[in-house]
């Protein structure tokens, strides 16, 4: 069952199209990953959602009421910002208690106070209710945001780069303890990043935008493995995938798939290639490998990613023999990006 | 121990400021001292007129307090400025607060024209707004500077409020929105808390300047009872051609020491209003 | 666990209460809403006097005779051939082109001064912005003093410290310099209490640019081997011509628009050597009577102050760009 749902929306800035015809359908209980690059207007569509913009045209639907012309109060929604938008001049008790004074009147000051608390328990600030947001660290902040989002109980929780402004260390832990909550409380979520590594990590379906539009929508795995377009294809994945062209069509592998011929062990069914190693970075658990292949010009880099433990012997320099599994490769039209099925199957 | 090399520069620095110091403050200084001063000591030319050659009075301030309308110009003043500050509040929050977030394109250029009505100066509408005056039946009123003094604190205030309110972050006010307030809860529960330093740079401000405005007090009020002290001084302090110098320049100074205690400490403020924009920050 | 259902939020309104709800989350509702009151005022009073003050400049109205004849431009004709206008014309430009010379030249002095460190700063600044902050008419006054005919602490200071006024001396015979008697000094007597009142404002302005300048700009300054006097007119006054412009433009409405300080001083005389097109106003329409005439003198103030404004209009546009 679907609790969100986007109808062709469209939303004009002047003569920019920031979202260009976006159709959408979120499940109950889902974690919904918007992905992409800056500009590309997964935070437009998020703010159009909530009722911060108006769409020039198509639907929304919230729950099963279309919510056009409703200000995003009376959404059901919550949403926490990049910054946070925690209020300076309230405490963090203050803060959380905000939006229940406002949407739950029902409530009488004890039955407020113990929602509160219990959402504070959740993120385990309980003991910061009385600081003022300029007391706090960043990752405290992140918590009284994510608090005053969850008690209101809401039917969507909006989440806008939220993890973005934190430290790198912090970053993986408060991104394992966010999914614990969504997994616990069952509260569908919409989160917005440009982070891919975030997005596979947390997503249970990840929407590739781009340009104001739907690229692909998928399962991590499905978006990884079987992408739709180039930019897809290259957007996920780091280092991006390879794409040599050949022939009107774009051929594309992974660095981890473009491995020394002797490490394959089927040697039919494979694509080899001469690769004349220029330059080599050293990862730690791995290698990365940057050089050119035959029969394309040296400018043309080709990467390819060899896991350390494997402990194969590569010089600058000099030329190996590199091969792909024809299976993994793909083919994409070279003028519109989209990918093709091959006749033979591929 | 401070090296040859700079105590030129102060030296030089401190008597720019000596300098500097006596150009500006002498005029008071002088006001303050001839206030005590004996008349027989003070009407002598070959008298110095900066030591009391007689021993100090004060006569000239009992004068000033019991036998003139002073204290009635002050309270008028205030009448006058504690009501101008509340319309100006009232007219100048919500303007502000529109341009600076309600508006798009059209906010800004309105943002402009406002601040350059307040380049028209009283001067030039004086005679018309007199007329409005004796035709409202304000003539001698205070009501009447009521009325038309929000007409040079209202432009100036919503430009200085503007950049206040633009400084808060948007997200704020969304945050806001998204938790349940409407527009105008937002903007009670959220921005106006945050905009108390705005706020009360208007207040100063506003005030301050009922306090200086001459030409409209002239000209709309000429009964003596209804007079603000910036035009009952230089008018009532001088009976026929005599002038009651000792009382007429402490009348003054009273004033003029507390707003300029006032102004040095919101000046910072004040000076933001003026260069708000020009210096981006 | 909250399930869908539960998740109705109580409290959502039904028809009768979203409507009302309506109205005040539409941003554009609510901004027209907030801005009305002032620009009704405003419009009421400043729009509306300034276009019947153009009215009554073509009519012959009084302060007697409240009925609008109108007369064309014979009230222009009369002011234009008084010789009190050519006066008071040429010295509302002279005053203030003069005295805004001295403020510039003054505040940025005294701008410098600001923005370093001294002991007792905030008593010395509160000594410096008295004469901006204090009343207008009520800092004049104290000028009065300082320049009366007869009991002048500067003619004091001339005569018995310097001993250079008197019979038999530079500046005698007479007792006193009668500042506000003799058309020259009038005139140099209301300049310096402009410079006077408008100096601190400038400064303060100008400290405000000065202090904004990235330390990044001055550290490089110094790295380059610029010292002080050097590093102020190749850097520091270069960066803060913007504001300069905006401290001067403000200074020269405030001076060209004000009649407190002429009026109080020398209520436009001697004769009419100190009067400016405020005072002269003021006089004919208000003291006169004649109240087209003092609306029509007051209009010539308008052409300095749009082109005031188109100036500042376009420094707004440029610094938009930048």
């Amino acid at each position: 069952m679907s609790v969100v749902e986007l109808k062709n929306v469209v939303k004009l800035f002047d003569s920019v199209r920031a979202v260009d015809g976006v159709s959408l359908e979120i499940t109950t209980g889902e974690f919904l990953v918007i992905l992409g690059p800056s500009g590309c207007g997964k935070t437009t569509l998020m703010r159009l959602i909530a009722g911060l913009e108006q769409p020039t045209s198509g639907e929304i639907w919230i729950g099963d009421r279309n919510v056009a012309g409703l200000p995003p109060r009376m959404r059901q929604i919550a949403m926490v910002f990049q910054s946070y938008a925690l209020y300076p001049h309230m405490t963090a008790y203050n803060n959380i208690a905000f939006p229940l004074k406002a949407k739950r009147k029902d409530l009488n000051k004890y039955e407020r106070d113990k929602k509160v608390r219990a959402a504070a328990d959740m993120v385990s600030i309980g003991h910061l209710l009385d600081r003022k947001p300029r007391q706090l660290s960043g990752g405290e902040r992140q918590r009284v945001a994510i608090a005053r989002a969850l008690v209101t109980e809401p039917m969507v929780l909006l989440l806008d780069e939220p993890l973005s402004n934190l430290d790198a260390k912090l970053r993986a832990a408060a991104r394992d303890e966010l999914k614990e909550f969504q997994r616990r409380l069952g509260i569908t979520t919409i989160f917005v990043t440009h982070d891919q590594v975030e997005a596979m990590g947390l997503g249970d379906r990840i929407v590739v935008m781009a340009a104001g539009r739907v690229q692909q929508v998928g399962t991590p795995q499905a978006i990884y493995d079987d992408p739709d377009n180039t930019f897809v294809a290259t957007f996920l994945g780091s280092p991006s995938m390879n794409l040599l062209p050949d022939d009107g069509y774009e051929l594309g592998f992974r660095p981890e798939q473009f491995l020394p011929i002797n490490r394959l062990e089927n040697k039919e069914g494979v694509l080899s290639l001469t690769y004349h190693v220029k330059r080599i970075e050293y990862l730690g658990s791995d290698r990365l490998l940057y050089g050119y292949v035959d029969g394309f010009p040296e400018t043309r880099l080709t990467l390819a990613k060899l896991p350390n433990s494997h402990g194969d012997t590569i010089a600058v320099g000099q030329s190996y023999e590199f091969a792909v599994r024809k299976e993994v490769l793909k083919y994409f039209d070279k003028r519109s990006g989209e990918r093709i099925t091959m006749p033979n199957g591929v | 121990m401070k090296d040859v090399h700079s105590i030129r520069p102060r030296a030089a620095l401190w008597t720019a400021i000596v300098f500097f110091v006596t150009f500006a403050a002498s005029p008071f200084l002088c006001m303050i001292l001839t206030t005590f001063k004996d008349s027989a000591d003070l009407y002598r030319k070959a008298n110095n007129p900066f030591f009391y050659n007689t021993p100090p009075t004060l006569e000239h301030l009992e004068l000033l307090f019991n036998n003139t309308p002073y204290l009635r110009f002050i309270s008028n003043s205030l009448i006058v400025g504690v009501a101008v500050v509340l319309i100006t509040l009232l007219l100048a929050i919500p303007a502000a607060y529109a341009l600076a977030r309600l508006t798009g394109r059209w906010g800004e250029r309105a943002g402009i024209l406002i601040f350059l009505v307040y380049l028209v100066p009283p001067t030039l509408l004086f005679i018309p707004l007199f007329r409005m005056v004796v035709w409202l039946g304000l003539r001698n009123n205070l009501l009447a500077l009521v009325l038309t003094y929000p007409t040079i604190s209202v432009p100036f205030c919503t430009w200085l409020l503007m950049g206040f309110f633009k400084a808060i972050p948007r997200e704020l006010e969304e945050a806001a929105l998204v938790d349940g307030q409407h527009r105008i809860g937002a903007f009670l529960r959220v921005i106006m808390p945050l905009s108390l330093p705005g706020i009360i740079s208007v207040i100063v401000f506003t005030f301050t300047l009922t306090l200086h405005e001459f030409i409209y007090a002239m000209t709309f009020i000429s009964n003596s009872d209804q007079r603000t002290i910036s035009v009952g001084v230089p008018t009532e302090l001088v009976r026929g051609d005599v002038f009651y110098w000792q009382s007429l320049l402490a009348a003054a100074v009273i004033v003029a020491i507390p707003v300029g205690l006032v102004y040095n400490l919101f000046l910072n403020r004040l000076v933001q209003g003026f260069t708000m924009g020009a210096v981006k920050g | 666990m909250a399930s869908v259902e539960s998740q109705r939020i109580a409290g959502v309104p039904g028809t009768q209460t979203r409507q009302l709800a309506s109205w005040l989350d539409n941003s554009r509702i609510v901004g027209i809403a907030f801005l009305l009151p002032a620009v009704l005022y405003i419009v009421l009073l400043v729009g509306l006097p300034f276009i019947v003050a153009i009215l009554f400049s073509v009519t012959d109205v009084t302060v007697g005779d409240t009925s609008l004849d109108f007369v064309g431009l014979k009230n222009f004709e009369a002011i234009l051939s008084m010789e009190a206008f050519q006066y008071a014309l040429a010295n509302s430009f002279k005053f203030t082109i003069i005295s805004q010379i001295g403020v510039i030249i003054l505040a940025n002095i005294l701008s410098i001064i600001l923005t370093q460190d001294f002991r007792g700063k905030w008593f010395v600044r509160f000594l410096l912005i008295l004469p901006w902050a204090t009343p207008i008419s009520l800092g004049t006054i104290g000028w009065l003093w300082f320049f009366d005919s007869a009991f002048s602490p500067i003619d004091w200071i001339l005569r018995e410290v310097f001993g250079l006024l008197g019979p038999g001396t530079l500046l005698g015979p007479a007792k006193n310099i009668v500042w506000l008697g003799k058309p020259h000094l009038a005139q140099f007597a209301v300049i310096m209490v402009q410079i006077w009142r408008m100096t601190p404002l400038a400064a303060v302005i100008l400290m405000a640019g000065l202090t904004s300048i990235p330390q990044d700009i001055l550290d490089q300054a110094e790295v380059d081997g610029s010292r002080f006097f050097r590093t102020l007119f190749r850097v520091k006054l270069p960066l803060i011509l913007p504001i300069m412009i905006i401290a001067v433009l403000f200074s020269t409405i405030f001076t060209f628009g004000d009649m407190t300080v002429v009026f109080i001083l020398t209520r436009g005389g001697p004769v009419y050597y100190t009067q400016i097109l405020p005072t002269w106003s003021f006089f004919v329409g208000i003291q006169g009577g004649s109240l087209a005439q003092g609306a029509a003198i007051a209009l010539f103030l308008f052409p300095l102050l749009l082109a005031v404004a188109i100036i500042m209009l376009r420094m707004a546009r440029r610094m938009e760009v930048n």
